[in-house]
């Protein structure tokens, strides 16, 4: 009899207890609001750092973050969760494409989310990036102008990076003669073209800044201004630094992931990046991992300028957060504060100072700010900062055409047509004008 | 009213067949038919990812007036003309060297052919766009020790298309080949033997003997083989990006591109139905045509 009231009184305690548990992380799980948040996967240790802040910034929201592969990943993944209805609730993506999704309807306008006094910290070319038909979608913490790096090391060997160091804004003349003497022994170039796939297009816009044409003129994104006598000779340049031996043949091939193995494996001494180089020990990784050849040191260098052409300031790039159209409203609300807390004065010193001593080989060792009273972190090269702040200063930012709605076709056909002309099937005034032609049908 | 009363008679004799069925034939309505009659329906509007406008064929006129779906399809029959008599004789073959080999051997060929097809595609699309560099792959280096200059594959549309072919014939012949083993294991030997005693040789046996008794299954791998290769997608994604200027890119990839890259979904949906009313026909032909022949 006592044992089998023993066995009930226990079965009922544990009974008890596993139902007091289990109510209290119901309750528990009721309060915390799950978002899902997806990014490329080139930030994933970026966004680690500020997981403490949000705990304490925003206690009742659960962020499960997705890290993509790749940018070009991303836009694949992400167009079709939002065609099949499963969208993320906040991405943090390139802002190329943001408003082309801005532009489908699946985004939340943030208008009602800053005060004037808070979006007047932005830098003015950030609200404009992410602003289509005077309603703000995304905001962004941080830019990146698109500058080139030479590889210091091999131009030490061949004497050549004095022509450089005084004034890294060089003319293009300078450039031939650094591609000329860099190439000669025919085991190097001086830079690969390439234009496989829409990555990194704006590397291959470099050229048409140099010869002094531009992508769009005073934010017209129905007509380009490529196809002009600039363009046209930019284009045949471009062909003739292949004729010489300066690019190798087979542009039409290469993406830009050739475009950086060229130069993690030394053939090209010049190079495209968003970012500030790699530090010493980032170098060493990828050394150490095969990725890179050997541990040679990259430096910022201007976009060459023709004698005579007026100076175009860089391309620049960001990724923006933004909040895709939900049906809940608590999740809805929940993202909201979210993306006011990653894009918060608080958020931004506390992520600035604890990405200065990052190595991982991912991760770029630092950011222009895109808030004015916060500063750009120190970084190993404070020269090369000094001379991308004094650069954009000096000259502002050329447009890329991130705010047209029709940006990712527009890059797509962009790169095709190049590829149209580096395989001899068009000229290049054939390739610019049927750029100009397709781009104005897409606004028919 | 002979007919019907036979008829219900059927079923009523059935009923259990056809209530085993429902639940496939229900998966089939709701994941095949449903989507196929939402696409068609889908391809008379210019559709994003929130609006949609009726058009009518306005969709149509415009893909037909455009010089990329000429390419487009051109790179398709392509895909299909080469791809499905090379996978069909290049499984027939390896079978029939595979089959004459030990039991051991055989199993382990079994493995390696199907090893591709289970695989994870990204990987391997990977490891070919290294091969297929002109600078630094494989493929060119191997060509250089006998002599041969250098073939920008991934750049000119002809070797790209090979390119696509090459990836494509790896990932395709492994299910090919299995099939095609089992059709010569099940081969009577004794038909062999009657043929040897009767002096044939080796051309004749395989003539005559071998060839009509594997034909079902060539029928079989042509057809599927066929529908397959008008839907070539994965290695475009992967290796070229339908480039260099459209010469490597299907009407599959096309689809893809422009419905998840540019979002003209309604524009996306009327080249999938022009794709349906190209592949429709011929394989219906195909299979009317072998599966008379073959009693398929």
């Amino acid at each position: 009899m006592f044992k089998k009231l023993s066995i009930c009184m226990s079965m009922m305690l544990v009974w008890s207890l596993s139902m007091v548990l289990l109510l209290g992380f119901n309750v528990q799980a009721k309060t915390k609001v799950k978002i899902t948040y997806w990014t490329a996967q080139i930030a994933e240790e970026l966004h680690q750092i500020p997981l403490r802040m949000l705990e304490r910034m925003c206690p009742e929201i659960k962020v499960q973050f997705t890290f993509i592969a790749s940018g070009s990943d991303m836009a694949d993944k992400q167009n079709i969760a939002i065609a099949a209805g499963v969208p993320p609730n906040v991405v943090w993506d390139y802002s190329g494409r943001v408003l082309t999704l801005a532009a489908q309807g699946v985004l939340e306008n943030l208008n009602d989310l800053y005060t004037e006094e808070e979006l007047a910290d932005f830098e003015q070319f950030v609200l404009d990036q992410y602003t289509l038909d005077g309603s703000l979608f995304a905001l962004s913490t941080w830019y990146a102008p698109l500058v080139y790096y030479v590889n210091k090391t091999i131009l030490d060997e061949f004497g050549l990076w004095s022509m450089v160091s005084e004034n890294r804004e060089i003319t293009l003349e300078t450039w031939m003669q650094i591609a000329e003497k860099v190439s000669a022994p025919k085991d190097k170039y001086a830079i690969a073209w390439f234009s496989k796939g829409y990555g990194g297009h704006y590397y291959m816009l470099w050229p048409f800044q140099t010869f002094g044409a531009d992508v769009y003129k005073d934010a017209d994104y129905t007509k380009t201004t490529l196809n002009c006598q600039e363009g046209i000779e930019a284009l045949e340049w471009m062909q003739e630094v292949i004729d010489r031996g300066f690019a190798p043949e087979g542009a039409a091939g290469f993406n830009v992931r050739d475009f950086t193995n060229f130069m993690m494996t030394g053939q090209t001494v010049i190079w495209g990046a968003a970012l500030l180089m790699l530090n010493e020990a980032t170098r060493q990784k990828f050394v150490d991992s095969g990725r890179m050849l050997k541990n040679w040191e990259m430096r910022a260098i201007a976009v060459p300028h023709k004698e005579g052409v007026a100076v175009r300031g860089p391309f620049q790039i960001s990724n923006g957060l933004c909040v895709l159209k939900q049906d809940n409203d608590e999740i809805r609300k929940a993202s909201f504060e979210l993306i006011k807390a990653l894009t918060s004065k608080e958020m931004f010193e506390y992520w600035l100072q604890n990405t200065a001593n990052l190595v991982h080989v991912k991760i770029p060792i630092a950011y222009l700010s895109a808030r004015k009273s916060v500063a750009a972190i120190a970084c190993e090269k404070m020269d090369d900062l000094q001379f991308l702040q004094d650069y954009v200063l000096k000259y502002g930012f050329a447009d890329l055409g991130e705010g047209s709605p029709y940006y990712n076709e527009v890059r797509t056909l962009q790169m095709t047509e190049l590829q149209a002309f580096f395989m001899g099937k068009k000229t290049a005034k054939e390739v610019l004008k049927d750029f100009e032609k397709k781009v104005a049908d897409l606004w028919k | 009213m002979e007919v019907k009363n036979n008829l219900t008679q059927q079923i009523k004799k059935s009923w259990a067949a056809y209530l085993f069925l429902l639940p496939l034939f229900s998966c089939l309505l709701i994941l095949r038919f449903k989507p196929l009659v939402d696409g068609i329906i889908l391809s008379a509007y210019q559709a994003n990812m929130t609006t949609r406008t009726f058009v009518g064929l306005s969709n149509f006129q415009k893909i037909f007036r455009d010089p990329i779906f000429w390419q487009v399809m051109q790179n398709t029959f392509f895909y299909v003309l080469v791809l499905v008599p090379l996978i069909v004789a290049v499984s027939l073959l390896a079978a029939i060297i595979v089959s004459r080999l030990r039991f051991s051997f055989r199993m382990f060929f079994r493995a390696a052919f199907y090893l591709p097809v289970v695989s994870a595609g990204v990987v391997m699309s990977l490891v070919w766009i290294w091969m297929f560099n002109s600078e630094f792959g494989l493929i060119n280096w191997l060509l250089s020790q006998v002599g041969i200059g250098k073939i920008y594959w991934l750049a000119e549309s002809l070797p790209a298309r090979f390119a696509v072919c090459t990836v494509q014939l790896g990932w395709s012949v492994g299910i090919s080949f299995i099939i095609m083993l089992s059709a010569l294991e099940i081969i009577p030997k004794q038909f062999y033997e009657a043929a040897e005693i009767d002096g044939a040789g080796k051309f004749r046996i395989f003539f005559h003997i071998t060839l009509p008794l594997v034909m079902p299954s060539i029928a079989f791998l042509t057809v599927i083989n066929t529908i397959a290769r008008f839907q070539t997608f994965s290695p475009i994604v992967l290796l070229t990006s339908g480039g260099p200027y459209y010469g490597s890119s299907s009407a599959a990839y096309r689809i893809y591109e422009v419905g998840f890259k540019f979002f003209r979904f309604g524009e996306s949906a009327a080249y999938g139905v022009i794709l349906l009313l190209i592949t429709f026909p011929i394989v219906y032909v195909q299979f009317r045509y072998l599966g008379k022949k073959l009693e398929l």
